[in-house]
């Protein structure tokens, strides 16, 4: 089970303060796409409420919104593993994440910008315990290759003040 | 001006190795702790609490490791000597008073500064892409240390930790490499083309 619990997870540095009504418990096999307008904080939350929980219970892989930065450490981790690292960004995304045998949980922070659907099917996302995607892509109807599907929505009331909501909604099934 | 600033700026760092890495004071251990304090205040005030936090954590695996080979030593009595913990000791404060002066010193010259300084048009061009590529670079460790401390790669491996620690180095290496080639390219691009208006 992936579990965040409800209560109030302040990031100071950032000026947010998440506010999780009730419990997030999902089971393997989940979607948890983060859904929110730009500036909402879905991506502060992933890196400092979501990760650091999940990181202690769970192996992870995280495909960060700033690719350009992050394939650099790509291609490090790949070399000193003595592998080959490929040039194009769907091909060595592909093959850090074969390289890293984790299973469980894939994070995924707008990375569908960086690739085609072909290249995003390619990845096979179906074959992990968890996958939490942050996209402003359309919202797909099911996943045939996950079985639960669920929303995490990001409510600003005010911008001015550092609350901000979250609300759980199951997709699928219904 | 510009000169003056510059040749004090490394008249100070040429005294801070003299005196506390490579001369009389660096042995002691109390000056070198208050010289952390002094430029960790400084530190602080000019890049604000967080970022002399950053720059902490960023020597910290640094100086946890001298400690730990210190203990190991000293634990091992290697070489017969006892004073291995205390040269440790010494070692994680000398070293991170090196970054931080260093750091400071280099962060105080401005793009003016190097403007002003008597170089030949080369040397210049040099000195402005090294200060680019520096303040371009030195934020991005801290994310490459983020994204390698969360990879799954090298868990379960004796030498992760070192693992990680050399992917944010190579990482660096990459990204000083294609910074340095962007802002040449962009120096002798604007050189070329841009005109002051009259």
């Amino acid at each position: 089970m992936l579990e965040l619990a409800a209560g109030t997870y302040p990031v100071p540095h950032a000026g947010l303060r998440y506010e999780l009504a009730r419990d997030l418990r999902l089971p393997r096999g989940s979607w948890l796409r983060l859904r929110g307008e730009n500036g909402a904080g879905k991506t502060t939350f992933l890196e400092h409420v979501l990760i650091p929980h999940l990181k202690e219970r769970h192996c992870l892989l995280y495909l960060a919104q700033d690719m350009d930065l992050q394939q650099n450490t790509m291609r490090a981790t790949l070399a000193l593993m003595g592998l080959e690292a490929p040039q194009g960004l769907a091909d060595l995304a592909s093959a850090w994440i074969e390289a890293g045998g984790c299973q469980e949980v894939v994070i995924l922070d707008e990375f569908d910008k960086y690739l085609t659907a072909p290249q995003l099917d390619a990845l096979d996302l179906g074959r992990f315990g968890w996958v939490v995607q942050v996209s402003h892509l359309e919202r797909p109807g099911v996943r045939p290759d996950l079985p639960g599907g669920f929303e995490l929505s990001f409510v600003r009331p005010d911008a001015g003040r550092p609350e901000v909501h979250l609300g759980l909604e199951r997709l699928w099934p219904a | 001006m510009a000169g003056l600033k510059v040749l004090t700026i490394f008249v100070q760092l040429t005294a801070f190795f003299g005196l506390f890495v490579f001369g009389p004071w660096y042995g002691r251990m109390e000056l070198q702790a208050a010289l952390l304090a002094v430029l960790l205040a400084a530190t602080a005030w000019r890049g604000g609490l967080r970022s002399a936090w950053r720059s902490l954590l960023f020597v910290l695996p640094f100086v946890l490791s001298l400690l730990a080979f210190g203990l190991a030593f000293q634990w091992a009595g290697l070489m017969g000597r006892t004073d291995w913990l205390h040269d440790s000791l010494l070692k994680a404060l000398v070293f991170p008073n090196s970054f931080l002066i260093v750091k400071l010193g280099l962060e105080s010259i401005t793009f003016r500064d190097i403007m002003g300084l008597p170089l030949r048009p080369g040397a210049r061009r040099y000195a402005i892409v090294l200060k680019a590529v520096m303040e371009k670079c030195t934020p991005l460790l801290h994310r490459y240390r983020f994204f390698m401390d969360l990879t799954p790669h090298f868990a379960g491996r004796r030498s992760g930790r070192f693992l990680r620690l050399c992917g944010v180095i190579v990482a660096a290496y990459i990204s000083i490499y294609q910074q340095t080639e962007k802002t040449l390219e962009l120096f002798d691009h604007r050189t070329r083309h841009l005109r002051k208006e009259p």
